[in-house]
């Protein structure tokens, strides 16, 4: 009964509604909607900011839009419960949807742009945000807001992000249970910055070109699993950083093309498992007393350094790496002697910036291939005594021919040798 | 040939003499480079950074004073110049030995600490009784203070 | 006259089993590195242990062959007399300088075509062989700037054998020494004066001045580190570009000029 109640007065909303969006109060209109509701907008800007207090739905069209100022929050919900909002384009806003004590939001179909900062949550409750696209604003990412930031929050879940252009895309702080699931978070300052959370998990969510993929700050019992980070390749570059964590599990991520892939410090125990780390100018770094951590069957791939630390204990096992020299007689997939990672040059960068223009430089090439032969009785630090010989996976590559490269390739060649011998000939 | 290491040479010299001054000045934020020494924060939140100026002429920036803290704690005394920290206001750097601190869970900071700097500790009460919240702090609370457990 | 005398240098240069040696090891060297470059890794411009590997062959091999062959070329002029011997017809020591040093260029040119046509030539068979344009261009900078120093070895050595240890001793010293010197004066000094000295350095050491050209070129100065920050950036720009061609010119034109004043003093003592 109450159903079709509801029903009726939405239609009727629809229908006393005037033909021209333009001129539309949305505050009215979700003011005349009644709790628990559903206010199906048209498509039509509606401009101004607006505030839900009460169990509702919001439901857009194909173009609806919400634009507000530069200046103020767009949407304000608060205390409330129930309430969700589909298929709306929030243009222009300080904020675009600052949520305040609310339980059971679902969000979905969103878009928000020219924005400093895109949604925040704040003592939320069962929060779900979806297919839902934040583009920042233009300028340097000390100079803009978070893409979502959620703050005090418990059970939220973010599927199908398109963050870009932002400081941080996701910003969770003192948040437990967050689930963060196939989100694209790129050009920004970090992917995703967790702080003091707990129970969070980051699955199959796609992370380039940020300052850092992913910064865990303070946070226990996370997840971080089958994440593509790529290109974190800036100044400062990180693909993840682990900054004082426990029990955090990073398995099955990939790592290419990032300045430092993983750095950990103040870490304990935790698991680096199954990851492929390549390219990366540095592969993991272990600072600052970590402790009970293990890297265990990674692929280590076309790094220039792989593993580096400052004397932390670490289990370190079973991985593959490409730079391996030692053979395997007895044919059990694992090399007979064991792989030492230490450099010196490694180990010198940690300690002073200014080292690091000779990376991979001729002189520190020798010097590495000097500490390959010295470090042959190392027993202790960065040892992996069991290295395997095989990666776990392997990339293919499509062979195609280029017959004019061929052709040109050899004519000069041949036409070299041509008149090498015609001008040396006496 | 040897032309080039005499060059060298001097200029070694010259740059080793230079750094011999004694006077520590904060030097200005790079926000595309700095980034904290503590936790690797880049610094984008200018207001609450802190940074330390070596005896050696190099400089050490933090993102929080928590982080700067906790640097101090660790390093080697006799190589700290001079430690600087921001303002509440975001504008000057006052030494952190000098200034007056306030904490207040609810403040935000880049780490979520909590704790605030000011000139005096005219302007921390001024803070403090326009906000009504917080507790005043002075460097040497610093020392003992538990920092992130407050969640 | 300089025509003839660079046409009958370059037909010596060409004619010496040593060149023909160097050629055949350089192409092979080359084929082999940009084979093992092609194991499984996916596209990407960044810099990695196979890109390092590349450029390092460069800056280890090139000046090698080039300061060994220049100079002793000079050097052995002016031990066996063929020098003295120059010098009775009309050619000024401006025509000699120039001359030798564009006959080492054109048959380290020959090299480097032939090197670089056998890997393209083996990238259009696999696909994979990938040759950036910027390492192309660095290469010929190298026998650029390397050709005028060996001139200049040559001019200083007394003997070919001393030519030879003349031309070893500032490889090293380019290469490795050079470095290794840095780095260990950098366990002594703050972060700042290191990396001041690191960029005295860059402009000092011409293996090192191509090395960072790399790095501009290609587009990656993050590569250096944030530390550098302030000086990648004022080479990445217009006038940093102008600024890299004058010192790239002026490693050139030094070594040459000194060469000339050198030889001249000498053909006043004699």
């Amino acid at each position: 009964m109450v159903k079709k109640w509801l029903l009726l007065s939405t239609l009727f909303l629809l229908v006393a509604l005037p033909a021209k969006a333009e001129t539309m109060d949305l505050q009215q209109l979700i003011d005349a909607t009644p709790a628990g509701g559903e206010l199906q907008l048209q498509d039509g800007i509606y401009k101004g900011s607006f505030r839900i207090n009460k169990p509702i739905k919001v439901i857009g069209s194909k173009n609806t839009i919400l634009q507000g100022t530069a200046k103020e929050t767009l949407l304000q919900i608060e205390n409330s419960n129930d309430v969700t909002l589909e298929n709306l384009q929030l243009k222009t806003a300080k904020t675009g949807i600052a949520v305040k004590k609310v339980n059971h939001l679902y969000m979905s179909g969103l878009k928000l742009t020219s924005m400093y900062s895109g949604v925040q949550l704040n003592y939320a409750e069962d929060v779900e945000i979806a297919e839902t696209i934040i583009q920042g604003i233009d300028g340097h990412y000390s100079k803009k807001g978070n893409g979502v930031a959620a703050f005090n929050s418990k059970r939220l879940q973010m599927n199908g992000l398109q963050i870009n252009q932002v400081q941080d895309g996701l910003y969770i702080e003192n948040v437990s249970q967050i689930e963060l699931q196939n989100n694209v978070i790129r050009n920004s300052r970090y992917g995703i910055h967790f702080m003091y959370t707990e129970n969070a998990k980051a699955i199959e969510n796609k992370f380039n070109k940020n300052v850092t993929g992913i910064m865990l700050m303070m946070t226990k019992n996370t997840d971080l699993q089958r994440n593509e980070i790529n290109e974190q390749n800036g100044l400062n570059g990180f693909g993840v950083v682990l900054f004082d964590g426990q029990n955090i599990d990073v398995e099955g991520n990939v790592f290419q093309s990032n300045r430092t892939a993983i750095s950990a410090q103040k870490l304990q125990r935790s698991t680096m498992k199954e990851n492929r780390f390549q390219m990366n100018q540095s592969a993991v770094e272990l600072i600052r007393s970590n402790a009970e951590n293990s890297v265990i069957e990674n692929d280590f791939i076309g790094n220039i350094v792989n593993l580096r630390s400052d004397g932390s204990e670490t289990t370190i096992q079973h991985n593959y790496y490409d730079d391996y020299d030692g053979i395997d007689v007895d044919d059990d997939g694992i090399g007979d002697c064991s792989y030492v990672a230490l450099q010196s040059f490694g180990q010198w960068m940690v300690r002073q910036p200014a080292y690091q223009y000779f990376v991979e430089s001729p002189s520190v090439v020798l010097l590495n291939e000097m500490d390959k032969q010295t470090n042959a009785i190392e027993t202790d630090q960065l040892v992996d005594e069991k290295p395997r010989m095989m990666s776990l996976q392997s990339v293919e590559q499509p062979q195609k021919r280029n017959i004019g490269k061929i052709v040109i390739g050899i004519a000069i060649v041949l036409s070299g040798l041509w008149l090498w011998r015609r001008e040396a000939a006496i | 040939m040897k032309m080039r290491w005499i060059l060298l040479v001097v200029m070694l010299v010259a740059m080793l003499q230079a750094c011999g001054n004694k006077e520590y000045k904060p030097r200005e934020i790079v926000s595309e480079t700095d980034v904290c020494e503590v936790c690797n924060m880049s610094i984008v939140h200018e207001d609450y950074a802190g940074q330390i100026a070596l005896k050696n002429g190099d400089y050490k920036m933090f993102d929080d004073l928590g982080c700067l803290v906790e640097y101090m704690e660790d390093m080697d005394n006799d190589n700290l110049g001079q430690a600087f920290i921001k303002d509440g206001g975001g504008k000057d750097w006052v030494d952190v030995k000098t200034a007056s601190y306030v904490y207040d869970k609810e403040t935000w900071t880049p780490m979520s600490y909590g704790v605030i700097a000011f000139k005096s500790e005219g302007a921390a009460k001024d803070w403090m009784s326009e906000k009504k919240v917080g507790k005043l702090l002075s460097f040497a609370d610093l020392e003992d203070f538990k920092w992130g457990v407050h969640h | 006259m300089n025509a003839l005398f660079i046409r009958l240098e370059w037909k010596q240069m060409l004619r010496s089993r040593w060149m023909q040696l160097v050629a055949v090891l350089f192409v092979l060297i080359f084929a082999a590195i940009s084979l093992i470059q092609q194991i499984a890794l996916p596209d990407g411009s960044s810099f990695t242990r196979q890109t390092a590997s590349f450029l390092n062959l460069l800056l280890f091999l090139i000046p090698l062959f080039i300061l060994t062959i220049g100079s002793m070329g000079v050097a052995s002029d002016l031990e066996s007399g063929w020098f003295s011997l120059l010098k009775t017809y009309p050619m000024t020591v401006t025509q000699y300088i120039v001359g030798k040093y564009i006959a080492l260029l054109l048959s380290f040119f020959m090299i480097l075509i032939l090197a670089f046509s056998v890997v393209l030539a083996m990238s259009g068979f696999t696909g994979q062989v990938r040759l950036p344009l910027v390492f192309v261009g660095l290469s010929f900078m190298t026998v650029f700037i390397f050709a005028a120093l060996a001139i200049l070895c040559g001019v200083i050595a007394k003997s070919r054998l001393h030519a030879l240890a003349l031309s070893l001793v500032v490889w090293a010293f380019a290469l490795l020494l050079l470095s290794y010197m840095l780095m260990a004066v950098g366990t002594l000094v703050a972060g700042h004066i290191l990396q001041k000295l690191t960029i005295v350095m860059i402009h000092l050491n011409p293996a090192e001045w191509i090395r960072f050209g790399y790095f501009i070129f290609s587009g990656q100065p993050s590569v250096l580190g944030p530390s550098f920050y302030d000086f990648t950036n004022f080479y990445s720009s217009a006038t940093g570009f102008a600024v890299y061609a004058v010192v790239t010119l002026l490693w050139i034109a030094l070594p040459l000029v000194l060469a000339r004043s050198l030889l001249n003093k000498r053909g006043c003592q004699t």
